[in-house]
Parts: C-alpha cells; structure tokens; sequence
C-alpha cells in the first residue's frame, strides 16, 4: 500500500494514479472477508460460460457411458470446453480482478448420463438447444466484440446440433 | 430515403457480407452441376435459397440505410478447381465459411437490433449448412466452436 508523503507535500498527481492503480488489487484481497462489500452485477457471460462447462460435462459423461455416441459427443465436449475457455478468457478480460478468484472454481461434476442412449442424445441436444437460445438471447444487448462472440457461439451450438442429428 | 442510421463500418460490413452471399449463390450454382445424388441435390437446393433469401434482405436492408447494394460478379474464381462431387462440396464450404465470416462481422460493427438479429440468422444458417457438408464429405471436425471468426 502506499503510505502518505513524509516530507508533508499534498498527494502529487502520479500518487493519486498509484493509489488508483491498486484498488483492484486490494477489493480483490477483501472481497473475501467483508460481509458489507456490495456484490457486483454478475457478467452476463458467467451463466454463458457455466453452461458451456456443464454441456462439457455431459457430453463426456454420455462418451463414457454409451460407446456408440463416442464420437458426436467428443465433437461436443471439444467445441464446448473451447467456448468454456474462450468466455472465461473475455470475461477475465473485462474484469481482471475476478480472475483470481474465479480461477478456483472447481470443474464442474458430471452430471449422469441417461441409462439409454438415445435418452442420452436427446439429453445432449436439448442442452445444446437451450444454450443457443441463452447466447443468442443476449446478442441484441452486447457490446461489438462480445456480439460476435456471442452470435458465433449461438451458431456454434446449432452446428453441435447437426453433428448429433 | 434513409430510415436505417447506418454507420460506415456497418455499411462496409453489410456490404461484405452481400458480396459473400452474392458468391455463395453462383457457387451453388456450379455446385450442383457435380452434385447428383437426390439428397445431397435437394441439400443444394435448399441452402441455395437460403442464400438468395439472405442476399434479398441484406440488400433491402442496405436500400433502407440509403446504400446501394453492390451487385454479384459475372463469375467467380474458385480458388482450387472443381472436378467431382468432393471437390465441389469443398467450394461450398468455402463459400459458406466467407457468409459466416461477413456475418460475425456485421454483428461487430453495428447495434441496430433489426440488423443484429439478420447477422446472427445469416451466421447461424450459413455456419450449420458448412457443418452439414462436412459431414457429407467426412471432414473433421465437422462443427467449429467459432464460425466466423477470422
């Protein structure tokens, strides 16, 4: 932390940037242990980005269970791990200091995969369809760069869905 | 008459991305000469009027912002030679990964919702039927986590 001028001059200007400069640093290090510290608004591309690791999950789950899907659903956890990354990558982006602690979260557990095969592609495929309606939903409202990310994605999905088709 | 705030790098974007659909809409066309099994034709058929939909709107929407649609070349010149089915169904891909890439884009370069809303159409529509006929030819991986992207 930086500590006030000895010598008695007022806060020159590059001290105030200073100053400026390590509040990230510091909210990120309290964020833990204040109960009073008022949460921010979640990025939009958390839920985006949960959903991707989760369909991940699934789709590794039904490739182990059931041989026969193995290869749409390596399709499917491949482009989904990748919009994992790429979404946690532009969210870190925006905000640096939710890496830190963001970088902690656990991989996401697998959810179990239906008994029957085709139970377990239609499973993947309603998750695939729910999560282009969820990224193209936000396309509208999203700044240049995040709507083509977003829009990119939504088609991605609908792409998954042919490969399961 | 303007009623579409049209931005430069909007126009520009939208523009490209006729010309992309322009493209696709001739490909097609040679395409389907080397096409001749009855479900890969109506496959051809089929996205051949998606891209002719794609390309009358985009140029309406230009009309509405007061910019004149750039019109399709006489030919264009595939950039490896189409001598069989494969090789034409490659082409497609090609054309078909340029509508992506103009569409993602559009929706980068303008917030006009009307707009956003046909990019994202174009971009999912365009981005599906390339994965169609990757799978059509066998070619890994057949859907991409990104189309578009450049």
């Amino acid at each position: 932390m930086e500590s006030p001028p000895q010598d008695g001059t007022p806060l020159g200007r590059r001290a105030i940037l200073r100053t400026a400069a390590l509040l990230p640093v510091t909210a990120a290090l309290t964020a833990g242990c204040t109960a009073f510290s008022q949460p921010e608004e979640p990025d939009p591309l958390e839920a985006v980005a949960e959903r991707a690791r989760s369909d991940a999950a699934l789709a590794r789950a039904i490739q182990q269970a059931h041989p026969d899907l193995a290869e749409e659903t390596a399709a499917v956890e491949a482009v989904r791990s990748d919009h994992a990354r790429a979404l946690r990558q532009e969210i870190d982006r925006v905000n640096p200091q939710t890496a830190e602690t963001t970088t902690s979260i656990p991989p996401t557990p697998a959810p179990p995969a239906p008994q029957e095969a085709d139970e377990a592609a239609a499973a993947l495929k309603q998750a695939l369809r729910e999560a282009q309606r969820q990224a193209a939903d936000l396309v509208p409202g999203m700044p240049p760069h995040r709507a083509g990310l977003t829009g990119s994605l939504a088609a991605s999905c609908a792409s998954l869905l042919e490969v399961l088709a | 008459m303007s009623t579409l705030p049209l931005s430069e790098q909007a126009s520009t974007a939208l523009r490209r991305a006729l010309g992309a659909e322009h493209a696709a809409v001739w490909v097609y066309g040679l395409a389907g000469a080397f096409v001749d099994e009855a479900q890969a034709e109506s496959a051809v058929a089929e996205a051949a009027s998606n891209h002719r939909r794609f390309r009358e709107r985009t140029e309406q929407l230009l009309r509405e912002a007061g910019v004149e649609p750039p019109v399709a070349q006489p030919a264009y010149s595939p950039p490896q030679p189409v001598t069989d089915r494969n090789s034409a169904i490659r082409l497609l891909i090609t054309a078909e990964s340029d509508c992506a890439t103009g569409w993602r884009s559009v929706l980068e370069t303008t917030k006009i919702s009307r707009i956003r809303q046909h990019a994202l159409d174009g971009l999912t529509t365009t981005a599906t039927q390339a994965t169609r006929w990757r799978i059509t030819i066998g070619e890994q991986p057949a859907a991409l986590p990104f189309p578009g992207r450049p």
